[in-house]
């Protein structure tokens, strides 16, 4: 358990390097997330009125399409530039593998989100400081939860032909049942309601973690064998 | 009686099923009784709650088979999971078709976002994700456990996908089959009668299309064997 931890660290910290020397995969995130606010303000042309109503679900749309593209770009360079192989052969647990470059998503998705909050909070006039410590659980719950199945499903979309559509296609049918919570649990914080009001939904997110944490590591071993 | 069917290739077992859907179609179409408000248009409930009931059944099955496929390496449940995939989706592309002809005169509109018209149309993109990473990965050695896999998860999803649904709204008629007061107490016995009659044929005729479905993927495994055994004793001579 220790070592796979560590093998886990390992394979994070080698890509957290590539990624501060490039910085290319959090500014693309980052910016991609803005352009979908941006549009979807055209799509809604939400008044004041609206856009308490809107937001949760513009939120959640901008950071899963971010969350998408951080897991496809966890494997497709080290699949392009055959280093993917190398990872293979490395004495390593395959499992750590996928816990290392969950992680790297996790963090990611999580640096975009921690961007994005202020932007919401200029652009549309939210008050966000009075909720913070519920929607960091709430952001944190399902950005593992999201990440884990896109970790997944990632590593497989790079194997095939159409692999950038392939993700959405296997990612987002999925996990529905989290960004239907995501976006009602975020959506309940912001008109001000309590633990209380969104209990199933937190049940819900946290058993889909745990459960879809654990179903991916094990099955990771299966789609990373010649 | 038995030549006709020898001369069409009915085996009994598809006898059955044939008798069993033209009874089907007799109880539910005409023995039932008129439902006094919603008319002759909740006769389609006979064809859309057993064919939602096959849907469901069908992704259970490739979920299970996927687990012993990724356990046993056979390729025979490899086989299984992807004909229930593909007779599940035939039926749960029925369940949608006949959810809005029901829907248009009884609520007034083709569709709503109720929880179980939402739940179907997630497990219908949940089917078309796994045939089409069936087609476009055809090609590759080791999609048949990438399919198993997403059998595996999208199978542990269906509950979360239920309660995502349930508790987001609710509109769908009240389910008359699963009641508190026992099984079916929300009918009358005549609806109850033609409903199980309906379940129990389309389960035969699931069963009956996934026994086709297998025996033409074993026959075109043999059809690859065959092509293969020719093309390496004269090189050239098999087109493709």
């Amino acid at each position: 358990m220790r070592s796979l931890l560590a093998q886990s660290w390992q394979i994070y910290r080698k890509d957290m390097v590539v990624e501060y020397r490039t910085r290319e995969r959090v500014v693309t995130m980052f910016v991609f997330s803005l352009i979908v606010v941006v549009i979807f303000n055209f799509a809604f042309n939400a008044g004041a009125d609206v856009v308490q109503r809107v937001v949760p679900g513009m939120i959640w749309v901008a950071f899963a399409f971010a969350g998408m593209l951080s897991a496809s770009r966890s494997f497709s360079p080290e699949k392009d530039r055959g280093t993917l192989d190398g990872l293979l052969l490395a004495p390593i647990d395959r499992g750590s593998i996928f816990l290392g470059k969950l992680l790297g998503n996790v963090t990611l998705i999580g640096l975009v989100q921690l961007a994005m909050l202020p932007l919401f909070v200029l652009f549309f006039n939210m008050t966000i400081l009075p909720h913070l410590s519920k929607l960091l659980v709430i952001f944190f719950l399902g950005t593992v939860g999201f990440s884990s199945v896109a970790t997944l499903f990632a590593a497989v979309a790079v194997n095939t032909r159409m692999r950038d559509v392939m993700l959405p296609v296997l990612l987002l049918p999925v996990a529905s049942p989290v960004l239907i919570a995501l976006v009602e649990t975020t959506r309940t914080t912001f008109e001000g309601g309590d633990w209380q009001d969104m209990a199933n939904w937190i049940r819900l997110l946290s058993v889909f973690t745990v459960v879809f944490l654990v179903a991916s590591v094990m099955l990771f071993e299966y789609i990373m064998e010649e | 009686m038995a030549g006709i069917a020898a001369r069409l290739r009915i085996t009994p077992f598809g006898l059955i099923c044939l008798l069993g859907l033209v009874a089907t179609l007799y109880l539910s179409l005409i023995w039932a009784p008129r439902e006094r408000v919603m008319g002759d248009v909740q006769r389609i409930m006979y064809f859309h709650v057993a064919s939602a009931w096959i849907a469901e059944f069908a992704f259970v099955l490739v979920g299970v088979s996927s687990v012993i496929y990724l356990w046993l390496r056979e390729r025979k449940w490899d086989i299984v999971a992807y004909s229930a995939a593909e007779i599940g989706f035939v039926f749960c592309c029925f369940v949608m078709i006949t959810g809005p002809i029901w829907g248009k005169p009884v609520w007034g509109t083709w569709w709503t976002w109720d929880p179980r018209l939402t739940f179907s149309m997630i497990l219908w993109l949940i089917y078309v994700a796994y045939l089409m990473l069936r087609v476009y990965g055809d090609d590759m050695p080791q999609v048949k456990t990438f399919l198993a896999v997403l059998g595996i998860l999208g199978t542990i999803d269906i509950p979360f996908i239920h309660f995502a649904t349930m508790w987001w709204r609710g509109l769908h008629p009240d389910s008359l089959v699963m009641t508190e007061e026992g099984l079916g107490a929300g009918m009358e016995v005549d609806m109850r009668i033609a409903l199980g009659v309906s379940a129990v044929v389309f389960t035969l005729l699931f069963f009956y299309l996934m026994g086709r479905r297998m025996a033409l993927e074993r026959l075109r495994d043999e059809a690859e064997d065959l092509r293969e055994r020719v093309e390496h004793r004269h090189p050239g001579s098999v087109g493709v």
